[in-house]
């Protein structure tokens, strides 16, 4: 069954399309990546599956209803978190929390202020204003909030946009567990391709507002044949690079390693050719494409 | 229309006042410097004229002008802590949380209506308590008549509210200093301190269109009288009946347009 629906999608700004009829599912229990560069439209898209920008065509379903008919009921069961949104400074968390949770048809507040407080660990921070929180005590009161109306349906925008590895970490494991536990189906969107690959069970690339893919991050990935291959040279460095340049493959030295790009079924030819060259090498690591490869190739294409 | 999100934003915005010195300010301090300076103002013409006529003569001026203070900061509280609430979303980036929840426009204009009323009734009532202990002025002589006067002013305060934050909602924070000064610019036009026939001629027909006139007007010709002219009260309502119903539409007809621009526009 799909929670949500987007049919055709359209905004317009002025002169400017920022999504361009775009259509596309998300299934209960998955998680989807909204990828793309900058202004890619996926922000917009966001805003618009939360009904605080109207689509200037296209229509929004959530659990088969219809965003702007029957906004009050899905709003009431879907929740968001976003790094373009804060929390009023001087309130303290307590308070935030206990404002955040009349706005939504929750049955006992306080047994699930509680519940939410234990769960992200707030409880000594309850006393606290916003304004004196840290950037990873923000982004756990963030969450909290996105949580706190127990939503089928969470929208994520950035959730780990400037954090610290550790949070960001703590942030992905969160998001997978609580999808499992509770089925949850979340939308977010991201810039960190490592983590849409870790969280995401299927993407939807984005660029000037079309849907240019539609996969799993590992079909994606597998669509670009490039590998990388990083060597540790111990003999003949010289003779590698020259050789490198005649046959023109992409070369970089990053360390003590020298990366060579190449399509994957090249792999064994090179390895004999280099090994024939008399080039020895202590260590080898061939790295298959990820989608950081499949972005890059695929924003370069598209911006040639 | 659900209570529990109305009191939600009631809850919002008393929490933010706790926590606010500059709130306390607004709602404490300006109008005690006002009382202050206008009843001393007053006292001292009142002596003046009294040691002149050679009569003790009555207290009209004093009651007259602190009174008005008392009355004016209903509707000025209302009309300013509406926008002034809607700003305070936008500046601490929490506008997407209200409105990207089930709460509805109606329930915000509710909620910060009642928030309003209840700053200017915490106001007005200090204000009010300051001038009988100072002035010997104690607008509870108004009697009944308090009622009709306070429900004019507080209609008064919320179209200016809805207006300006129709106005904030469609051209963002651009014009974000007719929160505080738009009541300000009604006051010369509202004969609050002085009659309607006082002003100029030009002024006067732009004071017979506001419901504020004829609310200060019946005010005085209650302490002058001690009756009430209905007829005033009657035109005031009506005003401002029909001012509400211009404000709010314009208010959901700029809320529209700020869904189409994007509400988190409104917060960068």
């Amino acid at each position: 069954m799909n929670i949500v629906e987007v049919v055709n999608l359209t905004k317009v700004f002025e002169n400017l399309v920022a999504v361009d009829h775009i259509s596309f599912s998300l299934k209960k229990g998955e998680i989807l990546g909204l990828l793309g560069p900058n202004g890619a439209g996926k922000t917009t898209t966001l805003q618009m599956l939360l009904g605080v920008l109207e689509p200037t065509a296209g229509e929004i379903f959530f659990f088969e209803k219809n965003l702007t008919a029957e906004r009050e009921y899905i709003l009431n069961r879907i929740n968001f978190s976003s790094t373009y949104m804060n929390l009023p400074w001087v309130l303290t968390v307590r308070e935030n929390l206990r404002v955040l949770s009349y706005l939504y048809a929750i049955e006992n507040r306080k047994k699930r202020i509680d519940e939410i407080v234990e769960l992200f660990g707030l409880n000594e921070l309850l006393p606290q204003s916003i304004d004196t929180l840290s950037a990873g005590q923000m982004t756990r009161l963030n969450l909290a909030k996105a949580f706190l109306n127990s939503p089928e349906v969470l929208l994520l925008d950035e959730p780990t946009a400037s954090l610290d590895p550790d949070v960001a970490h703590y942030v992905r494991s969160f998001i997978t567990e609580q999808r499992k536990k509770l089925d949850i189906s979340i939308i977010m969107t991201s810039h960190n391709m490592a983590e849409v690959e870790e969280v995401c069970d299927r993407v939807i690339f984005i660029n000037r507002g079309k849907i240019i893919a539609d996969d799993t991050p590992q079909n994606l990935a597998k669509t670009i044949q490039i590998s990388h291959i990083q060597l540790l040279v111990s003999k003949n460095i010289r003779k590698l690079r020259r050789f490198c340049k005649e046959k023109k493959l992409q070369m970089r030295s990053d360390g003590r390693f020298i990366i060579i790009d190449i399509n994957e079924k090249q792999i064994a030819r090179l390895l004999s050719d280099i090994t024939a060259l008399g080039i020895q090498y202590d260590e080898i690591s061939i790295d298959q494409p990820s989608l950081e490869d499949y972005f890059i190739s695929t924003v370069n294409r598209i911006t040639r | 229309m659900k209570a529990h999100r109305i009191y939600a934003l009631i809850l919002r915005h008393l929490y933010n006042f706790k926590h606010s010195f500059d709130k306390y300010t607004e709602i404490f301090l300006f109008p005690i410097i006002d009382v202050l300076l206008w009843g001393m103002t007053s006292l001292y013409f009142q002596k003046t004229l009294a040691a002149q006529s050679g009569t003790p003569g009555a207290n009209y001026f004093v009651i007259a002008i602190v009174s008005a203070i008392i009355f004016w900061l209903i509707t000025l509280r209302i009309s300013s802590d509406v926008p002034f609430g809607l700003l305070d979303d936008i500046w601490s980036r929490n506008l997407i949380n209200i409105f990207g929840s089930p709460l509805t426009l109606s329930e915000w204009i509710v909620a910060s209506v009642i928030v309003g009323f209840i700053k200017a009734f915490l106001s007005a009532s200090l204000v009010a308590l300051l001038a009988f202990f100072l002035y010997s002025v104690n607008i509870l002589t108004f009697g009944y008549y308090l009622a009709p006067f306070v429900f004019l002013l507080v209609l008064a305060g919320t179209w200016i509210a809805l207006l300006i934050s129709g106005l904030i909602m469609r051209y963002g924070q651009r014009i974000q200093a007719l929160a505080w000064s738009f009541g300000m610019i009604l006051l010369p036009f509202s004969a609050i301190y002085y009659p309607v026939s006082i002003l100029p001629q030009w002024a006067q027909y732009i004071a017979r269109v506001l419901p504020t006139t004829y609310i200060f007007e019946s005010g005085r010709y209650v302490l002058t009288t001690g009756t009430m002219k209905w007829s005033l009260f009657w035109i005031g309502l009506g005003l401002n009946c029909f001012y509400i119903s211009l404000a709010g539409l314009y208010l959901y007809h700029a809320f529209r347009i700020r869904l189409r621009k994007g509400i988190l526009r409104m917060q960068l």
